[in-house]
């Protein structure tokens, strides 16, 4: 039997620039933008975030031959951070290529996250009295922070586009009560508002369509809950977490069911000090964009292990 | 002049704040996300209030939030990074 497989590995680059980390303050925000790039299997979320890109070669008697080549580029961009304000812009590419016989991947995709964050803060004890002593001149008791998240990924084999954009807004403050602030018991939270355009393509089981190609846009609000239950006896590992999405249709085609919410609770137990191995359960109930918006109720568990920092 | 012993107090001062335990919770920790359970806007907000700090102590003086914003940084590292941008 024939096999022939020749790998070649790129691994993550990174060029640090002589004058970071020494603590001096940095003029231009953009002026090292490139100087940081990450190379990577892609940069999807997935465990290939921790995989060096890849080209292969595969001569197979039960595959032919074919090559492959999954390569992810992420740069620093753009970033600005004072006593006052913080923000980023991160940008990344990807590109999968398969000649596989009945399973070609001809895919691009472009990704742009951002974040800004608007302080400075007011800081509060554990016991909520206001330590004045450590806040700047006109720190303010709640500072607002801005996400955003763009994607958009071409398919040549398949002809299609898909592209998202979600914007959405909060606030984080250290005084008791407050979004942001965890309390001795282990509790905080966030609300997040927000808007979100999304253009996807059909959900399918083989043949049967489960849920139609969507596009349109949402205001959306979100509430984000977290709860250390056991971190007033110092047992950090127990963790669970809440959030309840809803999303109000402003305008698009391919959803004809109302506006679509989705609640999701999930408890993770981490096996070991480092958090790196953890076992989760999983509940999803109601309709959320990667199944196309249709209706749903989900029970998960899984086991999980984080490899690298 | 600050010193070493003001410097300490201040920065489990500020962790303090952001992780809502008392001092005596806090210097010992190992992990500043996992056992102070700070969370990412925690960690931007953190490195905020440390500049502002170091900044009227050393001026021109700076930390970065990935910095500290690390699986394994520690209390202790911190207060040695903040010590050492105020110049001691």
């Amino acid at each position: 039997m024939k096999s022939v497989i020749i790998i070649v590995l790129l691994s993550g680059i990174v060029f640090v620039s002589p004058a970071m980390g020494d603590g001096a303050s940095e003029e231009s925000p953009c002026l090292k933008a490139f100087s940081q790039p990450s190379v990577r299997k892609a940069f999807d979320g997935s465990k290939d975030e921790k995989e060096p890109a890849s080209i292969n070669y595969v001569d197979s008697d039960s595959k032919g031959t074919f090559y492959s080549i999954d390569v992810g580029l992420k740069v620093k961009g753009c970033e600005k951070e004072t006593d006052k304000v913080s923000w980023s812009i991160s940008p990344s590419v990807e590109f999968h290529r398969s000649s596989e016989r009945e399973k070609n991947v001809n895919k691009k995709s472009f990704a742009l996250n951002g974040e800004s964050f608007i302080g400075p803060l007011k800081h509060y004890g554990a016991d909520g009295s206001p330590m004045k002593d450590l806040d700047q001149p006109r720190a303010k008791i709640a500072a607002p922070f801005f996400l955003v998240k763009t994607k958009g990924t071409r398919d040549s084999e398949a002809h299609t586009a898909t592209a998202s954009i979600q914007a959405l807004a909060s606030a984080f403050s250290l005084r008791p009560g407050l979004p942001g602030r965890i309390t001795p018991a282990g509790f905080r939270y966030y609300p997040y508002i927000g808007l979100e355009y999304l253009d996807q393509l059909p959900v399918k089981q083989g043949t049967v369509v489960l849920a139609h190609e969507f596009s349109g846009s949402f205001a959306l609000v979100r509430l984000y809950a977290e709860w250390y239950p056991l971190r007033l006896i110092h047992y950090d590992r127990l963790q669970i977490i809440g959030t309840y999405t809803y999303r109000e249709l402003l305008g698009g085609k391919g959803l004809d069911d109302g506006n679509p919410a989705l609640f999701t609770l999930g408890v993770n137990l981490f096996l070991n000090n480092d958090e790196t191995i953890a076992l989760g359960w999983q509940l999803e109930d109601g309709r959320g964009p990667d199944l196309g918006f249709r209706d749903e109720r989900a029970v998960s568990v899984t086991f999980r292990v984080k490899i690298g920092a | 002049m600050i010193d070493s012993a003001t410097v300490r107090k201040d920065v489990l001062h500020f962790l303090e704040a952001f992780s809502g335990k008392p001092n005596a919770d806090i210097k010992d920790a190992d992990r500043l996300s996992i056992e102070l359970h700070l969370d990412h806007p925690a960690f931007i907000f953190l490195a905020m209030s440390l500049r502002g700090y170091i900044q009227h102590l050393a001026p021109g003086a700076t930390l970065k939030t990935s910095e500290i914003e690390t699986d394994s940084f520690t209390v202790l590292k911190l207060i040695e990074l903040v010590s050492q941008r105020v110049g001691l």
